[in-house]
């Protein structure tokens, strides 16, 4: 796990720059930025001298955030009460000559086992990244589109999309005026796939699958998956043929395909298999999931946007927060 | 409109070859009711103009005027009802129509008016309003909110460079629906909206407005902290004029009321007059708020399940 303190104080920077090279330090004006661009588990200390009165207001930040633990650095021995520091979530505290003698590597390894002992949100990170370590070997595609070619396997985000409530549309709607409504549906959604360097790779009526090649360092398609509910409400004024509010799942995972461009509706994968039983299964009307693996490589300002939601096939799985209307 | 010498000479052909004088005239006076052939000629008036010298004269004077799209109009019209009860082919009206197209002009043929074709230079006016006609409008405003803490608290270019940013997503949303920034000035501007469904197109263009700005915040805006909006949406009649800086008008009145008064910050609100046009499922986007007067002003914002 990576170690950031964030101090202004020289003394202190110039001794745990003797102390430990791999330590990065930076300036307490930083935090907000540093933290809410973290993708990894970090462990932060926070320098009392160089915050001051800031403090109870970094420390709320910091216990807000997933993935970030944080102990205390006290150099002048200001903090009274360092009980109510450990209340407040930090899993570390030195102060005068103690951070002289103990900010170490020997220390955070010694963090690291506790954090994995007793705090069960890194055990679970922990153990997600020793799953995919094992389980995928991501195929990236640099260029995208233009490198894939038939019969090859890569990595690709995948999008499964269904509208809600299909089995009595044909006897609400009237066969042809479905299909009309459908075909907009799909417009839609083909637009904002598009949009993101996504395409529909199959379509089956009511929805389909749409595969986003992968880069290795960005996952679009949450993005693309986050815009389609966000503007699904003016979508359903402005352009749908239904003339009720429509609803549709969204599910969406990293996960390995060989890919080809006919007969997609015989496909044997795990991961197509994976998804259709997220999204048709497990995941509820009206909203969008997505899996840890693919969160981690999401936008890092729409992660908020997501709550957990329990596991899926031991994977964990989190849910988008939805846009509503105003209630009555 | 700047007309072409070619557009003149069409319709010069197309009076001449379709219609007498006196039909001419007729015409003519739809557009300027006291048109005087003789006097703009120098004819006198007891020697009949001959027919091509009329047509001609006809055709310098509406373009001199900048009538000549209305007169087209009617030309049209006159082609597809008659005149009188009288049945007339105009000749070369397609021609015509292919002319005022190469200059940027489409004929709306629900609204029976030429329109600005959407791939051409964008005019306030549509390129169909006339100075000092009145017109029924809807208008949507804009006003970035604590613009002077912001331009205090950050280096100019960068307030700069956001501002513009947001001036580019209310640009952007509001010719997307065939709207005309009328006025932008720094920190707001507002826009007019006519034609087919103009107070939905206004508040579809103000919420599309409001989730754009989200993203904007979320993604890609430069600052520190979210840039914050109001929007508000009124509809009434409206002066028109190319000079928005001395545009007096009750209804842009009633629009700055909504916005200063009405408005907190990331909402759109608009007028009863323009929620009563909304529709089934858009009037489920706003809630009503009660107003002096026993009346009320409708409130759209982004809201997020708990």
């Amino acid at each position: 796990m990576k170690t950031i303190v964030f101090s202004s104080n020289k003394d202190l920077l110039n001794l745990i720059g003797k102390k430990s090279a791999a330590v990065t330090t930076l300036s307490p004006s930083s935090i907000t930025k540093t933290i809410n661009n973290s993708t990894e588990p970090l462990l932060v200390y926070l320098d009392v001298s160089s915050i001051n009165d800031k403090l109870p207001k970094r420390i709320s930040f910091l216990t807000s955030k997933e993935k970030i633990y944080f102990g205390i650095l006290d150099p002048d021995r200001n903090i009274q009460d360092i009980a109510e520091l450990y209340f407040a979530g930090a899993v570390d505290y030195l102060a005068g000559k103690q951070i002289e003698a103990g900010f170490d590597e020997k220390r955070f390894k010694r963090i690291s086992r506790y954090l994995e002992e007793f705090r069960v949100d890194y055990r679970e990170e922990i153990e997600l990244q020793k799953m995919h370590q094992k389980a995928i070997k991501y195929i990236c595609t640099e260029r995208g589109w233009q490198e894939i070619v038939p019969g090859k396997e890569y990595t690709f985000s995948i999008m499964f999309i269904e509208l809600d409530g299909k089995y009595d549309m044909e006897k609400i709607f009237g066969k042809k005026n479905l299909e009309v409504a459908l075909s907009v549906f799909r417009k839609y959604l083909d637009r904002n796939v598009s949009h993101f360097g996504g395409r529909i790779w199959m379509w089956f009526q009511f929805g389909g699958i749409a595969l986003f090649p992968f880069d290795g360092r960005e996952c679009e398609s949450v993005y693309c998956g986050f815009r389609i509910m966000l503007y699904k409400l003016m979508h359903d004024v402005e352009e749908s043929l239904f003339p009720n509010f429509i609803s549709f799942r969204i599910a969406l995972l990293l996960g390995n395909v060989t890919y080809q461009e006919n007969d997609t509706g015989n496909v044997i994968s795990d991961s197509i298999n994976t998804i259709f039983h997220l999204g048709r299964k497990h995941a509820q009307e009206g909203q969008f999931y997505i899996t840890k693996d693919i969160l981690q490589f999401a936008p890092k300002p729409l992660v908020d946007y997501f709550i957990p939601v329990g596991k899926f096939e031991e994977i964990p799985i989190y849910r988008m927060r939805k846009p509503v209307l105003p209630s009555p | 409109m700047k007309a072409s010498t070619r557009l003149q000479r069409l319709i010069t052909d197309a009076l001449s070859h379709s219609m007498p004088v006196h039909t001419m005239l007729r015409i003519a006076r739809q557009v300027i009711q006291n048109y005087d052939l003789y006097e703009n000629s120098g004819f006198p008036p007891n020697i009949p103009i001959p027919s091509i010298d009329a047509a001609r004269q006809i055709a310098i004077d509406m373009i001199n005027e900048d009538l000549v799209v209305k007169f087209v109009e009617i030309l049209i019209d006159v082609y597809e009802n008659g005149l009188m009860g009288r049945k007339i082919t105009v000749r070369y009206l397609p021609q015509i129509l292919k002319e005022l197209e190469s200059s940027g002009l489409i004929y709306d043929d629900e609204y029976k008016m030429f329109v600005e074709k959407s791939d051409m230079k964008r005019t306030i006016g549509w390129g169909v309003l006339q100075e000092n006609n009145i017109y029924d409008l809807s208008f949507i405003s804009l006003d970035i909110v604590n613009n002077s803490e912001l331009v205090r608290k950050y280096p100019k270019n960068q307030i700069a460079l956001a501002y513009s940013d947001i001036r580019e997503i209310f640009k952007y949303h509001v010719e997307k629906r065939n709207g005309r920034i009328w006025e932008w000035e720094g920190d707001g501007g507002f826009a007019a909206f006519y034609l087919q469904d103009k107070n939905i197109k206004a508040v579809l263009s103000g919420i599309d407005i409001l989730l754009e700005l989200f993203l904007y915040n979320l993604l890609h805006c430069e600052l520190d902290e979210a840039i914050h909006i109001r929007l508000a949406v009124h509809t009434g009649p409206c002066h028109f004029t190319y000079n928005i800086q001395s545009l007096q008008s009750d209804t842009l009145d009633k629009l700055m009321e909504l916005e200063a008064k009405y408005t907190p910050p990331d909402n759109l609100v608009i007028s009863s007059g323009v929620y009563f046009d909304m529709g089934s499922k858009l009037e489920h986007f706003f809630r009503p708020v009660p107003i002096a007067g026993g009346n009320f002003v409708y409130r759209y914002s982004l809201e997020w399940e708990k």
